[in-house]
């Protein structure tokens, strides 16, 4: 084994691994003066040319939110220190200059833009696409490119920017807008309601297979802003659809706020399978600057057989708050979670998820594993909610949490609560460093020391990297090694 | 002004705060005084948290603080012997009724010379200075209502010393009985147990309640045991359905030393046990388990919170129950890790039965982990009875209510199982089943 000061410099050595989306692209943006009140709420309601029952409805959300920021109800429950938010020093707009209209296909879109998007390893010109993906490409406030719609739409899929789909399909936005993350859900989503610039629309219709995986690539570009967007997604009866969302921001010494709502509909025997990558700018070595991102997922079984599996990877931020949740409202719906959250140096990761279960036969998994080095703070939120007609409902929970230096945290914050006497909970956790046993198993058999703890962390992670489509598992497997590789010693 | 987060509250007993209490008393009156009276103030100042606070989430003191207490009054002789002749005899004896001492009951003099037993009101026994500064943290005034209410209403103090190198192979049993006829009662008993350098030795805590209006048990202990010393603590909390008990353990260990607990909750309406050990040496092991059994209206909340605050420490938490009726239990369990400590083992485990549609059980295990060498689980369950179970003994000629019966047993069984000593686990095993098949309907 490796002495402490050798295992100091390996840790140093991992926290001062460049961050490579840090680059940022000089491009002109526009955007309105800095703060949030109803003006700006109303700019940005121009900007995308809304309807009145939308300002309306984000003005309602602004009204909410100021009462809860005025009466000091920012949420404070989390495990999480950082300095407090000034809402009014970041602009909530911001747009590539002479994106007013959006562009009518790849060949309109500022190759600067396209640019960034391959520099990230996000080819939106279709024919270089070999996966076959679909991509949503939000920069900053905006969506800038869609691409494969002419396929999806051969189907009926609607996939398109959210502004876009205000337009197109006002009816279907107005019934299912904050149905299951209402206005006034928390100060965060509040905030999101009120102010939310752009996103993705996704609409699969009865019966419909979606024939490839579908993608949000979202970036924040510009300085000092804030990142609002909202995903809606509806599954519509017997339908499937696999949802994919990355996320990179340029290194900056502020911290920049991203507060997102997701929201997800399965109806009758539909399923949905949403998988994030977040690597958003972690912040540097010594904790300065890095995204603060606040984000309130949440998906709805709203009918019977229906299942909604949320898989994410959350290896970027400063500070993390997101806690994907299911609302399993029909018969036999299933709901899942498998989560790998590493936190390096002073990041600072508060989450996990909800499963209310509300519906007979309804089940759930938890799968979170927890990976906490340099003085990083690494904390599992969960609650698991058995309502009383909820009969014969199962739920399995393994949360597991693993430590890398003496500096670090752990934390395992739980809720069970169990209201059906026909229905099981089951919860298992534990925390531990790298055993030295399986260290010098591996070191016996030739393996570096190096590889071995990366073979041990994917071990580790590797019922969670299994749920990823192929498309992300590979870059999620990377940014595992990328963060932790041999930081044991 | 009370916070938004507490409740308002308007007990009558706040108006009969004694002053004079502990004039005559051997130890530190001025502190004493000034202690009981922050206490007071602090109380009023603060009352009762609501479930908005976080650690009374699944707590609701609502009930608590909507009704009126008094101070009790004392008891005749006669109602004390109707009282006190039916109880178990376990061995010596400390017998406090509504907080204050009964010597006529007690017989723990018979210990001389192993165990000092101290009640500040009327004992006049010299204390070692190390004692008394034990004494005076456990005293001081700090922010916690419930424990404020305590000090500030304590009818008396007791202090337990067991006496360096001495093992005692006896348990020293503490009967704390409540009694109100007239107004609802509130009673603070406070108890605080030395165990010294080496010492071994067993205490059995038991509760119980007769009562026709409300009574309020509330109940903080705190606990030090010196280097070396083991020390087996059990509580049986067994008071009536219109008492609600809330209870403060405070354990502070120093290095190898051994905790045990064991709770075994029966009673109450409303019963809130908290558990607090702190493990400040190192090579100290701290066991702390119980099961509760609830019924009817009951709801019993277990917040445990072991903290490893040296290197080489051990600590178990098992708790396991069963709800039925209308029931609601809980289990909060913590288990913390400070930073720089090497070589932490911890685990932790809950389960539960729900037997009724309208019962309920909630846990929240939490694990705060601030150092890298740690071993550390936990998990929960919380499900029906084994239907295969059942149908496996009935299969074979046991009636319903008797293979529900046994499988309750043998469920709970499992929390006494490392519980080393025989004595305990007999007196407390033959208390459980005796309790089961008083308690559910299993039908």
């Amino acid at each position: 084994m490796k002495n402490n000061s050798d295992k100091n410099k390996i840790i140093e050595a991992v926290s001062s691994e460049k961050y490579k989306y840090g680059f940022s692209t000089d491009l002109k943006s526009e955007r309105p003066d800095k703060g949030i009140n109803e003006e700006i709420i109303k700019y940005i309601s121009k900007k995308n040319s809304e309807p009145k029952w939308l300002l309306d409805w984000r003005l309602k959300a602004f009204s909410y939110w100021k009462k809860e920021f005025e009466s000091k109800m920012e949420p404070a429950w989390a495990k999480l220190s950082f300095n407090a938010i000034d809402y009014q020093d970041a602009y909530y707009y911001s747009a590539p200059k002479g994106i007013d209209e959006s562009p009518k296909s790849l060949d309109d879109v500022d190759p600067k833009l396209l640019e960034t998007y391959e520099k990230l390893g996000i080819p939106l010109k279709e024919q270089k696409i070999l996966a076959g993906v679909a991509v949503d490409a939000v920069f900053d406030s905006v969506s800038v490119a869609t691409t494969f719609k002419d396929e999806l739409k051969k189907h009926g899929i609607i996939f398109c920017s959210f502004s876009e789909a205000v337009k197109k399909y006002p009816e279907m936005i107005q019934k299912y807008l904050g149905s299951v993350v209402p206005v006034s859900d928390n100060f965060f989503a509040t905030l999101n309601s009120a102010t939310f610039t752009d996103g993705s629309f996704v609409y699969i219709p009865e019966g419909v297979r979606c024939p490839m995986e579908l993608s949000t690539y979202f970036r924040i570009n510009s300085a000092e802003t804030g990142q609002f967007e909202r995903t809606l997604i509806i599954a519509d009866k017997g339908s499937y659809v696999s949802y994919l969302e990355g996320c990179t921001a340029p290194m900056r010494d502020e911290n920049q706020l991203h507060a997102a709502v997701v929201e997800l509909i399965a109806l009758d025997d539909a399923e949905i399978k949403y998988s994030t990558v977040q690597n958003w700018y972690p912040g540097d070595e010594n904790g300065k600057g890095g995204i603060y991102n606040f984000v309130t997922k949440r998906g709805a079984c709203k009918g019977n057989n229906s299942k909604i599996s949320w898989t994410q990877v959350e290896t970027g931020s400063a500070v993390t708050w997101k806690y994907p949740s299911c609302l399993l409202q029909g018969d036999n719906s299933i709901g899942e979670f498998y989560s790998i959250a590493i936190t390096n140096n002073y990041q600072q990761a508060d989450t996990g998820t909800k499963m209310i279960h509300l519906g007979k036969n309804t089940k759930s998994r938890i799968i979170s594993k927890g990976i906490s080095a340099g003085k990083a703070q690494n904390t599992y939120r969960g609650l698991v909610k058995i309502m009383k007609n909820a009969d014969n409902s199962r739920n399995y929970t393994q949360c597991d949490s693993l430590l890398i230096g003496d500096k670090c945290g752990a934390h395992t914050v739980p809720y069970i609560e169990n209201k059906n006497f026909k229905s099981k909970i089951e919860h298992e956790a534990t925390t531990s460093k790298i055993s030295d046993e399986q260290l010098f198993y591996c070191r016996q058999r030739g393996i570096s020391e190096e590889d071995a703890v990366a073979l041990i962390v994917n071990g580790f992670c590797k019922q969670v990297l299994q749920e990823l489509p192929m498309e992300f598992a590979l870059e999620a497997q990377q940014l595992v090694g990328i963060s932790l590789e041999g930081s044991v010693g | 002004m009370i916070k938004s987060s507490n409740y308002h509250t308007s007990f009558s007993f706040l108006d009969s705060f004694d002053f004079k209490l502990f004039d005559k008393v051997l130890f530190d009156q001025e502190f004493l005084q000034k202690e009981r009276i922050k206490s007071l103030e602090y109380f009023r100042e603060n009352s009762l948290p609501t479930p908005k606070v976080e650690e009374w989430k699944y707590f609701d003191l609502g009930k608590i603080s909507k009704l009126d207490f008094s101070q009790s009054r004392k008891i005749k002789k006669e109602d004390k012997n109707l009282l006190i002749n039916d109880l178990p005899n376990y061995g010596p004896r400390v017998v406090i009724i509504n907080g204050e001492f009964c010597s006529n009951y007690s017989n723990i003099s018979s210990l001389h010379g192993k165990v000092d037993f101290h009640n500040f009101l009327s004992s006049d026994m010299p204390i070692k200075q190390v004692n008394l500064n034990y004494i005076k943290e456990s005293l001081s005034s700090n922010t916690d209502s419930l424990k404020s209410i305590n000090l500030a209403f304590a009818k008396d103090i007791f202090v337990l010393v067991i006496k360096e190198g001495c093992i005692l192979e006896q348990p020293i049993e503490f009967i704390n009985i409540s009694k109100s006829s007239g107004d609802n009662v509130c009673v603070n008993p406070r108890l605080i147990i030395i165990s010294e350098e080496k010492s071994e030795s067993t205490v059995i805590e038991t509760c119980i309640s007769y009562s026709k209006n409300y009574l309020w048990s509330n109940h903080v202990t705190d606990i030090v045991l010196q280097k070396k010393s083991k020390l087996k603590h059990c509580k049986f909390q067994n008071e009536g359905l219109k008492t609600f008990h809330t209870s403060k353990t405070k354990i502070k260990q120093l290095t190898a030393s051994e905790y045990n607990y064991y709770l075994f909750n029966n009673g109450s309406l409303q019963s809130r046990n908290e558990i607090n050990s702190e493990l400040q040496g190192s090579n100290s092991v701290c066991d702390i388990s119980g099961c509760y059994f609830i019924s009817e209206d009951q709801h019993s909340d277990i917040l445990v919170d072991v903290q490893h605050l040296a290197s080489s420490c051990e600590s178990n938490q098992k708790f396991y129950g069963a709800a039925d009726c209308n029931a609601k239990g809980v289990f909060q369990g913590k288990i913390h890790v400070g930073e720089g400590t090497l070589n932490s083992k911890a685990d932790q485990i809950s389960r539960g039965i729900i037997l009724s549609n309208d019962s309920q059980i909630f846990a929240k295990p939490e694990l705060n982990i601030l150092a890298e060498d740690v071993k550390c689980t936990h998990g929960v369950s919380i499900g029906e009875l084994d239907e295969e179970a059942i149908f496996y003994l009935r299969s074979r000629g046991i009636p319903e209510k008797e293979a529900k019966e046994m499988l309750i047993y043998s469920f709970i069984l499992d929390t006494l199982n490392e519980f080393n000593s025989k004595n305990i686990v007999k007196i407390f095993s033959e208390l459980i089943e005796r309790e089961i098949s008083k308690k559910f309907v299993l039908s």
